[in-house]
């Protein structure tokens, strides 16, 4: 009995991971090189900005839309020492794994009213950076960190989705009008999409394309 | 009649079990991808999940004189997208 439940588990485990895996799709790569010292990389202030782009239930009254975020930097240095401790392959660290973080901002926020763009965006501009990054650690290649948890529910579909994760990023971001130039990062992104299926799509880039609206 | 039962028993139960992994599992994009290969090292970071999509934007570090970081992230089996599909 139990060699038998024990050979379903595996199987199970084999044939579901196997088949149902997310499909994977790199947009961006650049090479580092390590601690450069680039100061001028470091926005004075940054703006944090959460969008709702969609909602089936949006014009609902019954609607909400939860969201609590703590935004970090991690000095290069202390991000790839935290890396070097996490196993090859695909990794899910905990925040707490990346120690020597600095806090720029913690919120927690309710929206009620959802029926236009307007209606679902959260904007908190005025974040100290360069101030809270001490000048050694204005290297080329810092991160930020986007620890957030989601609660959203959709009064057309009648569905309340949970969600939480990490985003990580350059503190720099690639010059629009020269890709392989940095400039300073100003805003900081996190966008959910809900889907009529009431699945939820998410990203720390401004736009989410998505097809299955 | 009693293996019968089971048997019905154990199907049942891979059947709760393949719903709730599969339902787990299509959810979940790993937010750190790193490793390494002969042409340098790679980390790559989760930019988004959007239609059962996971994205990531990749850096790479100590690379082989001579290759890019094309060439490691080729190497270790991604597809390297130019135009963002879905995430923008």
């Amino acid at each position: 009995m139990i060699r038998s439940l024990l050979l379903i588990v595996c199987l199970q485990l084999s044939a579901t991971l196997g088949m149902f895996s997310p499909a994977v799709e790199l947009q961006i790569f650049r090479t580092r090189e390590r601690n450069v010292y680039a100061p001028h990389l470091y926005a004075d202030k940054i703006e944090f900005l959460a969008t709702l782009e969609n909602l089936p239930g949006a014009r609902k009254k019954q609607s909400y839309w939860e969201l609590s975020y703590q935004l970090y930097f991690i000095p290069e240095a202390k991000y790839y020492e935290a890396l070097s401790h996490f196993p090859q392959g695909g990794y899910d660290p905990t925040p707490e794994e990346f120690p020597g973080k600095i806090l720029l901002t913690s919120r927690r926020q309710k929206k009620t009213r959802l029926s236009t763009p307007e209606d679902r965006t959260l904007l908190l501009s005025g974040i100290d950076f360069k101030r809270k990054v001490p000048d050694v650690q204005r290297t080329m290649f810092g991160v930020l960190l986007t620890v957030w948890a989601v609660k959203i529910f959709d009064a057309e579909i009648k569905t309340t989705i949970y969600d939480s994760g990490i985003f990580i990023t350059d503190a720099c971001e690639p010059d629009p009008r020269d890709k392989k130039q940095a400039i300073a990062r100003k805003t900081v992104y996190l966008t959910f999409h809900v889907t009529s299926k009431g699945t939820l799509n998410y990203s720390q880039r401004p736009r989410i394309l998505a097809a299955s609206q | 009649m009693r293996s019968l039962k089971l048997r019905m028993i154990m199907l049942c139960f891979a059947t709760v079990l393949t719903l709730g992994l599969s339902h787990t599992a299509a959810q979940a994009c790993t937010k750190i991808l790193a490793g390494g290969n002969v042409y340098g090292n790679y980390d790559c970071r989760l930019t988004g999940s959007c239609d059962g999509w996971c994205f990531y934007d990749c850096t790479c570090t100590d690379l082989f004189p001579g290759y890019s970081c094309d060439d490691v992230l080729t190497e270790a089996g991604f597809i390297l997208s130019a135009s963002p599909k879905c995430i923008n």
